[in-house]
């Protein structure tokens, strides 16, 4: 299927999310501090942003367009993306505690991101089917995880370094998001 | 326009219908309650209350049960649930017994016959000892519950009230405090030390702001514009930290103590019941005997 390998290869680098289109700062920046809660954040993101990407598509085909309704889109997508959020953290609670115990903490903070939200409603508005909406909500993730653990992993790093005193807190983590961001401009010429 | 606002009714009725049923059919959520009530119960196991351990009082505290029938809590831990649980403040129910001071059981040694009968009543294993030889409490383990004192038939156990250490008072704070933070710039561990001492009383505040970091060095003392005995305010703060830490973990080794033992019994008390008795067995050879 060279399409989905299309998708996910773009989703992934050509436009990723963080990097190129600028959504999810908050949690790239918030989530980042430390390896493991990168990685718990991953995880989280990667589960609701493939769910909300295929249930939203859902929605739109099946009532918005039908009722001619796309104006409503924002709305019922947030609404529907934060109730599913929820109800799969219920769902995961009770059958998979393990899992909960993972994931837990993060699943309701990214329920109504800007990036599960602008991932959802970037979906609509290209010629996707479901296969291929659910499979661009994995590869919008997959690209959001990597990128989150990859900063992590330069936050450490940084966390040991000499950094100059003007640029230490915020400065030198907003300063290596632009260097990574120009980096991914690269991936500009694949498309 | 009508359908416009049916639509999004209906989602928005569908999102919380299947909220709604799915957190009343799926949620434990009475299990997290329990967890933290449980947590605030001091964990004697002394069945005082009329439960069988104090994570069956946190269940029936949660499904409605009175907070005030906890004697060895006494008045400290009704306060802490009627503050967590939001309900009303009562007096300890005497009908239960008096709020007992912390205590551990103590076997007069010379006494002892050792006939084993104080073993099985303890409910955190904390009696050691074996049919004809001495036995005696391991004082680390003992929750000073009485419930050992009972069944020894020849009165050899004492409950000895530990001393309890005297509540620390913080030094008298002649000025206020005027949020300057000069003693922020001279904390050399970068702590924030107008913020801990504002929030001293509270040491999941001060926990939160690392008071465990300060090495009492006394520089806020020495630059603080109002004379605040800083260091010796954040000593008291980090001795009542110390306290509530070894009571909580001395309270988490009980807990332990007493799910082993649950476990064991429920263990042996399956097994008991696997293994065929005198009379099944002559049954299954009488029963054999008739087919042949």
């Amino acid at each position: 299927m060279p399409d989905a390998l299309l998708i996910l290869l773009t989703t992934i680098f050509v436009n990723n999310f963080v990097m190129v289109q600028f959504l999810g700062l908050c949690p790239f920046m918030g989530a980042s501090q430390k390896m493991d809660t990168a990685i718990g954040m991953s995880a989280a993101t990667t589960f609701v942003l493939t769910l909300a990407c295929g249930v939203s598509y859902l929605v739109d085909t099946y009532l918005l367009i039908p009722f001619d309704l796309q104006y409503l889109r924002i709305i019922a997508f947030i609404i529907v993306i934060a109730s599913l959020v929820q109800f799969s953290e219920v769902m995961m609670r009770a059958t998979q505690p393990v899992l909960h115990q993972v994931l837990g903490i993060f699943v309701p903070l990214i329920t109504t991101n800007c990036a599960v939200l602008g991932v959802a409603l970037l979906n609509v508005r290209q010629t996707h089917g479901l296969a291929e909406s659910i499979l661009y909500g994995f590869g919008a993730a997959v690209g959001f995880s990597g990128l989150l653990i990859m900063f992590a992993a330069i936050r450490e790093k940084q966390a040991g370094a000499d950094i100059p005193t003007p640029f230490q807190g915020s400065a030198i983590n907003m300063i290596t998001a632009g260097i990574v961001s120009l980096a991914f401009m690269g991936f500009a010429g694949m498309s | 326009m009508v359908v416009d606002v049916v639509v999004l009714t209906g989602l928005g009725l569908i999102a919380a219908w299947l909220l709604t049923a799915s957190r009343q059919r799926l949620t434990p959520a009475t299990d997290d309650l329990v967890e933290q009530i449980n947590q605030k119960l001091p964990q004697t196991q002394c069945a005082q209350c009329g439960y069988p351990g104090c994570r069956p009082y946190a269940e029936a505290i949660a499904a409605g049960e009175q907070i005030n029938k906890c004697p060895p809590g006494g008045e400290a831990t009704i306060e802490v649930l009627a503050d967590f649980l939001g309900r009303e403040v009562l007096p300890l129910d005497q009908s239960v017994g008096e709020a007992t001071p912390p205590a551990v059981a103590v076997i007069r040694e010379q006494e002892c016959i050792g006939c084993t009968l104080c073993i099985p009543a303890c409910p955190v294993d904390a009696i050691i000892g074996a049919q004809g030889q001495m036995h005696t409490v391991l004082d680390s383990a003992c929750t000073g519950c009485d419930l050992c004192r009972e069944p020894c038939p020849v009165d050899c156990i004492d409950l000895v009230v530990q001393d309890t250490m005297p509540v620390p008072v913080f030094p008298t704070v002649q000025t206020p405090c005027i949020n300057c933070g000069d003693c922020a710039i001279a904390c050399p561990k970068a702590l924030q030390p107008q913020l801990l001492f504002w929030y001293r009383q509270d040491t999941d505040r001060t926990r939160a702001l690392h008071l465990s970091d300060c090495i009492e060095c006394r520089l806020c003392d020495r630059v603080c514009p109002s004379d605040i005995p800083l260091t010796n305010t954040f000593q008291v703060t980090k001795l009542i930290t110390r306290r509530e830490d070894d009571a909580k973990s001395a309270a988490q080794v009980a807990e332990a103590r007493f799910i082993a033992r649950e476990s064991r019994q429920s263990n042996i008390a399956t097994r008991v019941v696997k293994r065929p008795s005198a009379n099944d067995r002559q049954a299954l050879l009488d029963s054999l005997k008739e087919s042949s």
